[in-house]
């Protein structure tokens, strides 16, 4: 089975072929092996990068249909087929648009809390593969190497709400820090069950332990931290209180404009495509069809696993107010710490009497 | 100031991009020839620069689409269309201090619990036993923390 | 230096209107509260004064968009009063009829707008789908859907139409499943219960106090109600409960809301069932006010007591005449509210006291 590296050199290898031999010497370096190696890698960022797009489309678009049925309305249905292109439409109009930098913002952290933000959350997608043979890069300590780069966002977030100097984006940075702070350790406690039982860090690893059973069965008490977690880590609706529209106007958005909002929202849902995919490499198999996976190749497996978790996602944000953010702390620090924990101690009972 | 294009010029200028992109050149070599970069993290460092480049290009990029139509009430800071009353970037009450020092101890606990858990198979009983009284004890710690909430409620 | 006062309004989510809420934070606590009114000042008392009593029957729709037909009675009673004019007992029934309509889709207009301040967005379309059955009911009887123009001095414009009645006991009858679904999403939902119980206390001697009135004041546990207490149409003849709740926190105002629109049902049912035939406008009805008459009118507006001073000097023209808002008091309460809660529950607080910035600020 050919690997997109593989797939990635082998268009690179024949490019270069083509024009090989009108290369001058002194550019010789240009298609020596170590630089077809990174222009491979350049490669499989882009085709990454583009799949990505694609799919944080179909996100946008499963939400918006999905959580309009679920409110008795229709959702877009006039651009493309019944809607698709909606989000590409809005998308183009937010590019089009003026671009307002108040007075009194610190303009270089402005712009680079920004960039910092949406490039660490892009970064993230490396570590993200689709199946065993559509990934970037498969590292030993991917897990680990996912949560370090994942949660760095609320930091730019807290830095972006500061540099704004405006009331509400202050209160958003704020309450991103805070709720970082209190659901964090949930998040990574509640994976240390599936670690566990996996052996491993490495995603790939974690995935084909899960052959045989999906680690939701034995964790599920993980798998409910986890996705509340992942929900206040990617600041969808029960926890979106760094831009809670009612009181906070958009929170930490407030002053970004322009295609500047239009990338948060990207970002926003590319995260929520991070935290489904890390759900499902963790407690559903990851691209395992389990004995139907001759039907359909893994990555559509995986693919709709995502979907469907983000479905519930989804489902959740039209059923559920926002919630406050003393009650967020209480929450995270009191009910969803001592349930991490004692997911851990299930792990390494069932782990020690060898039922896993 | 008007910039007189030559064959001399130009030349020189091929000259200097060889010349810089030897360097790059060599430094990636450099880059390549430590162990980590070179294994298996070097998509990841490729992908954190596309992904700094992104949204920069993006912004770049819109420069040439965006009407830019600036007024002096469309640059004021938005306070729901009042004048805005006192600056925003003052030294403002973080409630959270507490949780934020109990984090800091917690996150380095996870690291050594994520840790312990890949290992987890291969020990003996004594570590497994070990551990768990650690966690007992920060345990006991965080409800004594928790307990007292409404003095570290600031 | 580590407070700030935050601006709240006029161009804010939380502000169902133009209006601003200036709130003194430290942290996310509130210390200090001033709400502003004033951004939509129409001088609809001083317009009154310059036309005649029919012509500013649709002007006083104008004064709520959410009750707009509870105004207009209240105008068309404070003229009534005024002339001495006593409406046919049929148009008294319709009358109730029709406000009782127009408090259940002002009810739903409010979960919704309320759900929205909450942020669960669902609720806000739910209660929205139910109130286009009742808006659908008042444009049979009235043509309008949401300013009506309906009452008239003496009585009302026309007649209810055919099938009226089976229609009203038709959409009573949706709603009173609906209401089910909605408690079903409200109070089974344990997060809204977070959001809403044991926020914004209003205590019943502040609420006495400050002069609140209608859902809020009987949600803090005092058992007044306009419509038993000084009855004015045929509400003494109706049977209906006076909706109370302990707790004055913004979970009992919205019980209160939710179970008067049950008792508004109620109220029609009987209503339809013993409405009289007979004419729907008084026999006589004088053009003038007669010189040195002054009334003051009250009824009960789904927000609670509007009252209306009347003189009138011998003309067709009022010589005064003077609103009182029950939403004006009802926000010049927020401070009291207020203070102490977090920022976060500002949307939570504010919506449930029902706010409507057209009558405050008239």
């Amino acid at each position: 089975m050919m690997d997109l590296y593989e797939l990635v050199e082998s268009i690179v290898v024949m490019l270069i072929g083509w024009i090989d031999q009108w290369v001058p010497d002194q550019l010789a370096f240009l298609i020596s092996p170590t630089s077809i190696h990174a222009y491979v890698v350049l490669g499989m960022a882009a085709v990454i990068l583009v799949i990505c797009l694609l799919n944080v489309v179909v996100m946008i678009w499963i939400e918006r249909k999905f959580i309009a049925r679920l409110m008795d309305r229709r959702g877009p249905t006039e651009v493309g087929f019944m809607g698709f292109l909606q989000n590409v439409a809005d998308g183009l109009k937010l590019f089009l648009k003026e671009v307002i930098t108040p007075q009194g913002v610190d303009r270089w952290v402005y712009v680079m809390a920004l960039v910092l933000y949406i490039g660490s959350s892009i970064t993230v997608l490396a570590l993200v593969p689709m199946s065993d043979r559509f990934f970037m890069a498969n590292v030993e300590g991917g897990l680990f190497m996912i949560f370090a780069i994942f949660t760095l966002a609320p930091f730019f977030i807290f830095i972006a709400g500061w540099s704004q100097n405006n009331k509400y984006s202050l209160i958003g940075g704020m309450r991103s820090a805070a709720q970082m702070i209190s659901y964090e350790i949930p998040l990574m406690l509640s994976v240390i069950g599936v670690i566990l039982m996996a052996g491993s860090l490495s995603i790939s690893e974690i995935v084909n332990a899960q052959s045989s059973i999906w680690f939701i069965i034995p964790s599920f008490i993980g798998f409910f931290v986890f996705i509340i977690g992942v929900l206040a880590e990617v600041e969808r609706i029960p926890f979106d209180l760094p831009e809670a529209e009612a009181e906070l106007v958009e929170g930490w958005t407030t002053e970004y404009g322009s295609i500047r909002f239009g990338l948060i929202m990207f970002v926003a849902y590319l995260r929520g495509y991070v935290g489904c995919a890390l759900a499902v490499f963790l407690f559903f198999g990851g691209w395992l069809g389990g004995p139907f996976s001759a039907y359909m190749p893994p990555e559509a497996w995986f693919l709709i696993k995502v979907y469907i978790l983000f479905m519930i996602l989804v489902w959740l944000r039209a059923s559920a107010p926002r919630i406050r953010i003393d009650q967020l702390i209480q929450i995270g620090w009191k009910r969803l710490l001592p349930l991490a924990m004692l997911n851990i101690m299930i792990a390494v009972f069932l782990s020690a009497m060898g039922w896993i | 100031m008007e910039i007189n294009v030559n064959a001399t010029n130009s030349y020189r200028f091929v000259l200097y991009c060889i010349i810089i992109q030897s360097n790059l050149y060599i430094l990636y070599e450099y880059l390549l020839s430590i162990p980590m970069l070179s294994e298996d993290y070097f998509p990841v460092f490729v992908f954190a620069i596309v992904g700094l480049i992104f949204p920069a290009a993006v912004f770049f990029l819109n420069r040439y689409f965006r009407p830019t139509k600036l007024t002096k009430i469309k640059d004021t800071t938005y306070e729901c269309g009042s004048i805005p009353v006192g600056e925003a970037k003052i030294q403002f009450h973080f409630q959270y201090y507490m949780f934020a020092i109990i984090f800091v101890v917690f996150d380095i606990v996870v690291v050594f619990l994520m840790i312990w858990a890949v290992v987890f198979q291969g020990m003996d009983i004594k570590s497994s036993i070990s551990i768990l009284i650690f966690i007992g004890i920060l345990s006991l710690g965080l409800m004594y923390a928790l307990k007292k909430e409404a003095k570290i409620w600031i | 230096m580590a407070e700030m006062w935050v601006n709240m309004g006029p161009q804010h989510p939380m502000t169902h209107g133009l209006w601003t809420l200036k709130v003194k934070i430290d942290g996310e606590t509130i210390t200090d509260a001033i709400p502003e009114v004033g951004y939509l000042h129409r001088g609809i008392e001083k317009i009154m004064e310059n036309r005649t009593f029919p012509q500013s029957i649709p002007l006083a729709d104008r004064l709520c968009y959410g009750s707009a037909h509870s105004w207009s009675s209240l105008y068309v009673f404070t003229v009534e009063d005024l002339m001495g004019v006593v409406a046919p007992e049929r148009a008294q029934y319709i009358r109730v009829i029709t406000l009782e309509i127009q408090r259940i889709i002002n009810h739903l207009l409010w979960l919704a707008a309320y759900a929205a301040d909450l942020g669960i967005l669902t609720m806000f379309l739910y209660p929205m789908r139910e109130r286009e059955l009742f808006m659908d009911l008042m444009q049979m009887i009235s043509g309008g859907r949401l300013m009506y123009d309906y009452t008239r001095i003496g009585g009302v414009r026309n007649d209810t139409p055919d099938r009226f009645e089976e229609e009203t006991l038709k959409q009573i009858a949706v709603l009173e499943e609906k209401l089910l679904e909605y408690e079903g999403m409200m109070d089974d939902n344990d997060m809204i219960l977070m959001r809403t119980m044991e926020v914004g206390v209003l205590k019943p001697g502040d609420a006495i106090d400050l002069g609140v009135t209608g859902p809020n004041l009987r949600a803090s546990g005092v058992p007044y109600d306009l419509r038993r207490h000084d009855p004015y149409l045929v509400y003494d003849k109706l049977d209906f409960a006076i909706c109370v709740e302990k707790r004055g926190d913004c979970y009992s105002r919205y019980r209160v809301r939710m179970n008067e629109m049950r008792e508004s049902m109620n109220i029609i049912k009987q209503a339809l069932k013993d409405m009289p035939a007979g004419p729907i406008m008084a026999q006589k009805v004088p053009k003038t006010a007669p010189k040195g008459s002054e009334v003051f009118t009250r009824t009960a507006d789904p927000r609670g007591d509007s009252s209306m001073h009347m003189i009138g000097n011998g003309t067709d023209k009022p010589y005064r005449v003077d609103i009182k808002s029950p939403a004006f008091i009802n926000i010049s309460a927020a401070p009291t509210i207020l203070i102490g809660n977090r920022i976060a529950d500002v949307p939570s607080i504010m919506g449930s006291i029902d706010v409507c910035i057209g009558e405050t600020d008239r």
